[in-house]
């Protein structure tokens, strides 16, 4: 199985999201082109991340309405739900918890290939250089941390800590929207387009 | 935008900020540095309120100079007081000195043992030192003392929820509950639970609070959301006779109606056809129609 | 019923002062009250014990919020006959005796020095020092048994005892300025001796029962008669019924 690769848009967007509430716990979904019946030798690639929640990560009734809206929104655009981010409360903690774990194990029996990322809150800033969230699959006995070797190339990397750097300084975070916004009012789009814009411009 | 705002608005912010404790520490360092810091004389007894405000949030910005000029300041006026050593307390906490942090808290606790602050913040740093069982047991040994400090009883329950111990999360929950019965955030977030706990029980009991929640206040989109899910799940469920699986049908059909009104009024052409919401919901809809 | 007009002498060297007077006496104890109090040292047990029993009292009116298992759960953990928290805990009795009680009379003697003593010298004070004269006339008609009260110092039998002396005038002021130092000093002012006077008589009911066992047995009968009637039956029935229909549900148009 290739390592997963992350696009520009995805990777920012998810680090915004963490960036936008420092003291909460904040998850999200990754999305995928879906590639069924294609060859997919390339390897997944996320293209876009859908960020989630921020308030009461482990309980499952908006979980399950978010998935099943974020699901019939991606059959419609040709993407798959193949992935899941979560950073921790605690500024410390960028382990697997029991809550991602779970989410994690249910989004792999419906996409087999997917991945969880675990994102390292001490490197959610503008001048990080090292990749800032852990990537892991599962194996038989749990979930293992993916060794990137290369999986991007350095130039890519430079695209997105610059793009971050820009977003992050100009407060960008701040006009992201995530589903527990939607929910608070369902005029917030957690496709987050004015963002999307935003990366497109900056790259 | 800081650097236009006057120093009647600045205070009227802060003053609203103190009173629904809105945690808005970025707003609050700037509005400090571009206009009250120089106008320090100007605000008299509401002075030291403000600096207290100010230090909490320079902690969470992580501008130690900031906190430390509001404890000192503080201390000049009022030595020896409890409130400004537990700011120094937290400033320890916050540089992750949490040693010293424990024996400033400790020391409080020798001079009024009923100080509940220090007690809380002694649990907080057992949770930011990840210690999150010992920080449970803390907090219930806390809640034995003082059994309607409803801050700490949702500090309990999130802190269950995140060990995934739903039965103890519900029962602090139903102490917010009884606490504050017209809150309809409480509700629906005690459905929750109980709907996540699953099982036919947890979810008739979840159904019965969302619907309490929406008869609340008819705008919480996650209470609608979730009598729908929650009805619909008992209309399939195997062990219900054909009455209730109708009265559930009945109960989702009326909370999607109410749903898709909702999105049909409040969002925009463009994004309703793109995300698919009503359409969605229709299948799911129609799915129960079919069992 | 003679109409009376009094000398405009009066109004200026009198009446205006004793406002004054009384007005400033009020904001001086406020700041002397400040400055002598001691400060209260709560225990943890009293307050423990309030807690308890306002949790209880919450149980007793809000149980019905929660599901039946819930509160019984709870009213178990406060009555159970061998483990209820109002049967296991002890308290020994503590004497509220103001006699015994160190604190409690330093406490009292305090209150008493700048309550009643200031009011009661400088009421005398008053009466020897505004003596002899009428100060203003009450609105309302009194009856001849306030004479004597109200009109020390003028001895006149025919006099409408609706006219009162000076010393009563700042009897009367003394409970007319309460909103006044509401206004100026806010809250919560030690000026208030209305206030002080109504602590003492209730008893500091706030913080510690005086009985915490008394408190207890009392909060264990109230909460064994107590039922649990659920709040919330019937409530997707009513929610979707139709029975009471919030306005900004969309009703479904008659076809």
């Amino acid at each position: 199985m290739a390592d997963p690769t992350i696009t520009v848009q995805a990777h920012c967007k998810l680090l915004l999201h963490a960036a936008k509430y420092p003291h909460a716990a904040v998850n999200g979904i990754l999305l995928a082109e879906d590639c069924k019946g294609k060859e997919s030798s390339k390897g997944l690639k996320y293209v876009d991340c859908v960020p989630l929640f921020h308030v009461s990560l482990g309980l499952s009734p908006m979980l399950e309405i978010a998935l099943l809206q974020i699901d019939a929104y991606c059959k419609g655009k040709g993407l798959v739900i193949a992935g899941y981010y979560q950073a921790n409360e605690n500024y410390n903690d960028n382990e697997i918890n029991h809550v991602a774990s779970t989410i994690g194990k249910k989004i792999k029996e419906n996409f087999h290939d997917g991945y969880l990322l675990v994102v390292d809150n001490r490197k959610v800033k503008s001048n990080c250089v090292s990749q800032p969230y852990k990537v892991f699959t599962l194996k038989e006995n749990g979930w293992k941390e993916v060794d990137k070797k290369g999986g991007n190339s350095s130039e890519d990397e430079l695209q997105k800590e610059e793009c971050l750097e820009a977003l992050l300084m100009s407060g960008e975070q701040r006009k992201l929207r995530d589903f527990d916004n939607h929910l608070d009012d369902v005029r917030n789009d957690w496709r987050n387009l004015e963002v999307n814009d935003m990366i497109k411009q900056l790259t | 935008m800081a650097q236009q705002m006057s120093l009647s608005e600045a205070r009227t912010i802060l003053k609203k900020f103190r009173d629904e404790q809105t945690r808005d520490s970025h707003l609050i360092i700037n509005l400090w540095n571009s206009v009250l810091m120089d106008n320090c004389h100007k605000l008299g007894d509401e002075l030291w309120l403000v600096y207290e405000q100010v230090c909490a949030a320079a902690l969470d910005c992580q501008r130690f100079d900031t906190a430390e000029l509001c404890i000192q300041a503080l201390d000049n006026k009022f030595p020896k007081s409890i409130r400004v050593r537990r700011l120094k307390g937290m400033l320890y906490e916050a540089r992750e000195e949490y040693t010293d942090a424990e024996e400033e808290y400790n020391s409080i606790l020798e001079k009024d043992e009923t100080n509940m602050y220090a007690k809380k913040r002694k649990i907080a740093i057992l949770k930011a030192r990840q210690k999150i069982s010992e920080a449970i047991h803390s907090l219930n040994d806390y809640l034995k003392s003082f059994m309607t400090d409803y801050e700490a009883w949702n500090e309990l329950c999130d802190l269950y929820l995140s060990q995934l111990d739903y039965n103890n999360a519900a029962f602090c929950l139903e102490e917010l509950i009884m606490y504050n019965p017209h809150n309809h955030l409480y509700h629906q977030k005690y459905a929750e639970i109980r709907y996540t706990q699953g099982g036919n029980e947890n979810i008739e009991l979840a159904r019965t609070y969302f619907a309490q929640a929406v008869k609340l206040n008819p705008n919480n989109l996650r209470a609608l959301y979730g009598f729908f899910l929650s009805s619909s799940y008992l209309a399939v469920s195997s062990n219900k006779g054909v009455k209730d699986k109708q009265l559930n049908q009945k109960y989702s059909a009326w909370a999607a109606e109410q749903i898709q009104n909702k999105y049909e009024s409040q969002q925009p052409e463009s994004q309703l056809k793109e995300t698919k919401v009503i359409e969605c919901i229709e299948k799911l809809l129609d799915s129960l129609q079919a069992n | 019923m003679a109409e009376l007009l009094l000398d405009s002498n009066i109004r200026v060297w009198v009446f205006l002062p004793i406002v004054l007077i009384t007005f400033l006496i009020g904001i001086l104890r406020h700041y002397v009250t400040i400055l002598l109090s001691s400060e209260k040292k709560s225990e943890l047990r009293q307050v423990s014990d309030s807690h308890a029993l306002i949790r209880s009292r919450i149980l007793r009116e809000n149980g019905k919020y929660i599901p039946k298992q819930s509160f019984l759960v709870r009213k178990s953990f406060f009555n159970n006959e061998d483990k209820g928290f109002f049967k296991v805990e002890k308290r020994e009795s503590q004497a509220k005796n103001p006699m015994t009680d160190p604190s409690m009379m330093t406490d009292m003697m305090k209150g008493n020095v700048t309550n009643v003593l200031p009011m009661i010298i400088i009421g005398g004070w008053i009466n020897w020092a505004f003596s002899g004269f009428l100060t203003t006339k009450v609105p309302f008609p009194l009856t001849f048994r306030f004479k004597p009260m109200l009109q020390r110092g003028v001895e006149l039998i025919t006099l409408d005892a609706s006219w009162v002396s000076s010393a009563s005038w700042y009897f009367l002021n003394v409970f007319g300025l309460r909103s006044m130092y509401t206004l100026i000093l806010g809250q919560d002012n030690a000026a208030d001796q209305t206030r002080a006077m109504q602590d003492q008589m209730s008893g500091s009911a706030m913080m510690a029962p005086p009985d915490p066992m008394k408190a207890f047995k009392a909060e264990w009968e109230a909460l064994e008669v107590a039922t649990h009637d659920w709040a919330l039956e019937g409530v997707e029935e009513e929610l979707t019924g139709g029975i009471i229909q919030p306005e900004t549900i969309y009703l479904r148009s008659k076809n």
